[in-house]
């Protein structure tokens, strides 16, 4: 049932290798291989118009820290880690990245007992809960189905918990595929951009300065008024920005 | 003789008394260029007063007074007559007056007429700008600050020199205090025993003895305007056994330094070296035997603040162990500033044995004459490293002392190669159609099959219903026995087996007890359907003829068409009641 899912993916990933993407991947790779960073990154931009992954912007990301662009690279491992949060290498790099910015406002590295949970929540990729939900909804149903047959009480006792779980994990694994999808389809979070950014106390040009921030900080939006945005740092500080400073995640 | 010309001399005084006085000053010329000199003379006649020098007027005097008398009879009639000569310059150009000289002669005061002085700008000034700048504060006694250079990079040598100007025969410093350098890291030069200069040097034509005080050699330690604060000291001048001399302060010019930062980004293996540096590297020796000390020597030299030159740290592989290093100086520091050489002597102790390559040490300095980063490099060196010496081949048994491996740098994680599986940006498998056709399709077919259950478990439920349903199975298998009867020419089991048969079926069937198995019965059951009378006749034909092949003694044959006809009833029945 699982690699009947499956198999919309791989028509797919087989249709892509038919196209030049494969190739232009091929020749920034060896690009980065050799050193050249910048010419990997032209290609892998490139790519990135002909359909997104993890892996790619993961890659990305890589050239840009190369290339010593410390913010591109945390804003695309950011953008990678959406798509993958269990992905031990690019969370890795991404700590990395976020030691060699000015602002120490960030996030603490990763623990183990986190990028386990990352790795749970995540799954294998971005489609991974959903079709662990229609999985557990064939399994449920076929479940409560054996049950209008199934005579021996000892078999109905152990069908019927047996279908209690798996409604109880269907209803878990639809909600963290609700989760995923909605942690992916929003853009509230975003990096910093702009050098230097004087956060104010109100959308206005008057605002009291609160407090400077640098680029490469990442900070949560919490609303947009008259063209600025209201954002929260990691250490609970508040305050109003503009939008051009930033980069959505 | 003598007695003669001693008369002549008394008899002669009165008269030369009564002879013209006459006072006058004279310069040879009246202008002059800056560092030209010019002699002024002022003249007596008559008078054996003493005078002063007048008023200069900021001239300065270069030479004299010179004095020189002179007495001469003419007609016999004496004259005297001194001259006092100077000879003077100017350290500026402009126009200065010389102010009347003032001699008392009898009961008035004669004056000499002032005289002015026009002096322009010298064709070639060499002079020290400080220098000028002093003697224009004291011609005498003045003091200065120099630097060979004002505009420098920060941490580039520079070479301070505090110099004294002095026209006294004689002087003895009784205070002096060197300014604090603020911003700079100060080293100074030993100048050996010196003392005045022996050659006098000129400023602006003025000669004057020179002792060079103290020199240093100041490395800027940050950028911007850095204040090199005045030179002060006391001079006491004029000493002798008469004269207890008189105190004079003297204070230098002050120095303003622009330093200016090194351009930005450094290398990495920038460690704040600036000037003019060579790196030499030598290894000891190429093989040892493990434990055994190799010594790597890294020579830097060159003109650099080698004093605070630190030891570049040596990235090297980790089974060897590195000792601080030992740092051996060659430095001189003299009016060039501070040259030589340091030496780090770095200890290695291979743990184990093997061919251990000593990466390249690079080091970067800055050459400001170039305004560039300057990179050197060592070469790769190479250690082999054998087995331990006296080694009696119970190295198995001998554990190693284990250590944590050393993470030497950090670095970003390889990039994904291969398939990157790429997929539309709007491309979810959440909320599609299929995901909620998937979630969607078996619960629908749950329903079906849950509504079809239901149907059949209340038909399971009701006894009748479930009679009537098997009433036709149960002919069958009566009929089977028949068929079996039949087939072994049992007539009499035949009979019953088919009677049995009919009969089982009609009680299911119609739903009759055994006793409600009349003639009549039966043939009300079967009225309401079509052709039911037909059937009942059959049905009681059939029947009759069982109880009477049953009741026939010796029994009747088995009948093929008996048992046909009953299978065709059967089934007759059934459809009727079906439809």
């Amino acid at each position: 049932m699982r690699n009947l899912f499956l198999l919309p993916l791989v028509l797919f990933s087989l249709g892509i290798n038919a196209t030049p993407v494969d190739s232009l991947l091929r020749a920034a790779e060896q690009a980065y291989a050799g050193g050249d960073h910048q010419a990997a990154l032209s290609g892998y931009t490139e790519a990135l118009s002909h359909g997104r992954s993890a892996a790619l912007l993961f890659n990305i990301g890589n050239c840009h820290y190369k290339l010593g662009d410390v913010a591109l690279a945390i804003l695309n491992y950011e953008r990678a880690l959406k798509l993958a949060p269990g992905d031990e290498d690019i969370r890795a790099n991404l700590d990395l990245a976020r030691s060699r910015t000015k602002d120490r406002v960030s996030e603490l590295p990763t623990s183990q007992v986190m990028q386990r949970w990352y790795r749970f929540a995540g799954g294998r990729d971005s489609d991974h809960w959903a079709r662990r939900t229609m999985f557990l909804t064939v399994l449920l149903f076929a479940a409560l189905a054996a049950l209008l047959f199934i005579r021996r009480q000892t078999w109905r006792n152990i069908v019927g918990v047996g279908a209690g779980v798996l409604a109880g994990l269907m209803v878990i694994a639809l909600l963290m595929a609700y989760v995923r999808h909605r942690s992916i389809n929003s853009h509230d979070e975003a990096i910093i951009m702009a050098p230097r950014v004087e956060v104010k106390s109100e959308p206005t040009d008057r605002g009291t300065v609160l407090f400077v921030i640098h680029r490469g900080t990442k900070v949560k939006v919490l609303q947009v008024q008259q063209g600025r945005l209201e954002v929260r740092l990691a250490n609970g500080s508040q305050g109003w920005l503009e939008e051009d400073q930033l980069e959505r995640i | 003789m003598r007695i003669l010309l001693s008369l002549l001399l008394v008899l002669a005084w009165p008269m030369a008394n009564a002879q013209e006085i006459v006072f006058k000053a004279s310069v040879d010329r009246t202008a002059i260029a800056t560092g030209e000199q010019i002699q002024l003379s002022i003249q007596l006649v008559n008078s054996r007063e003493r005078f002063q020098a007048p008023d200069l007027g900021g001239l300065v005097i270069v030479g004299g007074p010179f004095e020189s008398s002179n007495i001469s009879y003419v007609n016999g009639r004496m004259s005297s007559s001194i001259t006092r000569t100077w000879r003077l310059t100017a350290t500026q150009p402009g126009n200065y007056t010389i102010g009347q000289a003032q001699v008392r002669v009898g009961g008035g005061v004669i004056t000499t007429d002032p005289i002015t002085i026009t002096v322009s700008k010298g064709a070639a000034s060499p002079s020290d700008p400080y220098a000028t700048q002093g003697q224009r504060g004291d011609a005498n006694l003045f003091a200065t600050i120099t630097v060979d250079k004002s505009k420098v990079r920060m941490g580039e040598q520079l070479v301070a020199t505090y110099t004294l100007y002095s026209r006294y025969n004689n002087l003895e410093l009784s205070k002096y205090e060197l300014p604090k350098m603020t911003g700079f890291w100060a080293e100074e030069i030993d100048l050996g025993n010196s003392g005045w200069e022996p050659k006098p040097r000129q400023v602006n034509g003025v000669a004057y003895n020179v002792a060079v005080l103290k020199k240093q050699v100041l490395f800027p330690q940050k950028s911007g305007k850095l204040r090199i604060e005045p030179l002060e000291l006391t001079c006491l001048v004029n000493r002798s056994f008469f004269d207890r001399g008189a105190n004079i302060p003297v204070r230098s010019n002050a120095l303003e330094i622009t330093v200016s930062d090194l351009p930005s980004p450094a290398p990495t293996d920038f460690l704040g070296a600036v000037g003019d540096l060579q790196l030499k590297a030598s290894i000891d020796r190429a093989s040892v035997a493990v434990n055994e000390p190799v010594q790597i020597d890294l020579q830097f030299s060159g003109r650099t603040n080698l004093k605070l030159l630190e030891a570049p740290k040596l990235t090297l592989p980790p089974d060897l162990e590195v000792f601080d290093p030992k740092t051996v100086d060659k430095v001189t520091v003299n009016g060039g500033g501070m040259s030589g050489s340091r030496t780090f002597q770095y200890l290695l102790i291979p743990r184990i044995d093997g061919q251990f390559e000593l990466p390249r040490l690079t080091f970067s300095y800055f050459n400001p004459e170039q305004g560039r980063y300057v990179q050197l490099e060592t070469e790769v060196f190479t250690i082999d490293v054998g087995g331990a010496a006296g080694a009696t081949g119970g190295a198995a048994t001998e554990r190693p002392v284990q250590r944590d491996v050393q993470v030497m740098a950090e670095d970003i994680r390889y990039i994904r190669t291969g398939d990157l599986a790429l997929r539309p940006a709007d491309d979810a498998l959440f909320g599609s159609v299929s995901f909620w056709s998937a979630l969607g399709a078996p619960a629908l077919a749950y329903l079906l099959l849950l509504g079809w259950h239901r149907r059949t478990a209340a038909q399971r439920e009701d006894p009748i219903l479930q009679r009537r349903l098997k009433a036709d199975r149960v002919a069958r298998k009566a009929l089977q026995q028949a068929e079996a009867a039949l087939k072994k020419g049992s007539g009499a089991d035949f009979h019953d087996a088919l009677n049995m048969a009919l009969r089982g079926y009609l009680q299911d069937a119609l739903t009759l007890t055994p006793a409600q198995l009349d003639q009549e019965r039966i043939a009300a059951s079967l009225s309401k359907h079509a052709d039911g009378a037909e059937v009942a006749a059959e049905v009681q034909r059939i029947l009759s003829t069982c109880d009477m092949a049953r009741f026939t003694p010796g029994g009747a044959s088995s009948d093929q068409g008996l048992y046909d006809a009953a299978v065709a009833v059967i089934g007759r029945m059934e459809r009727m009641i079906r439809s």
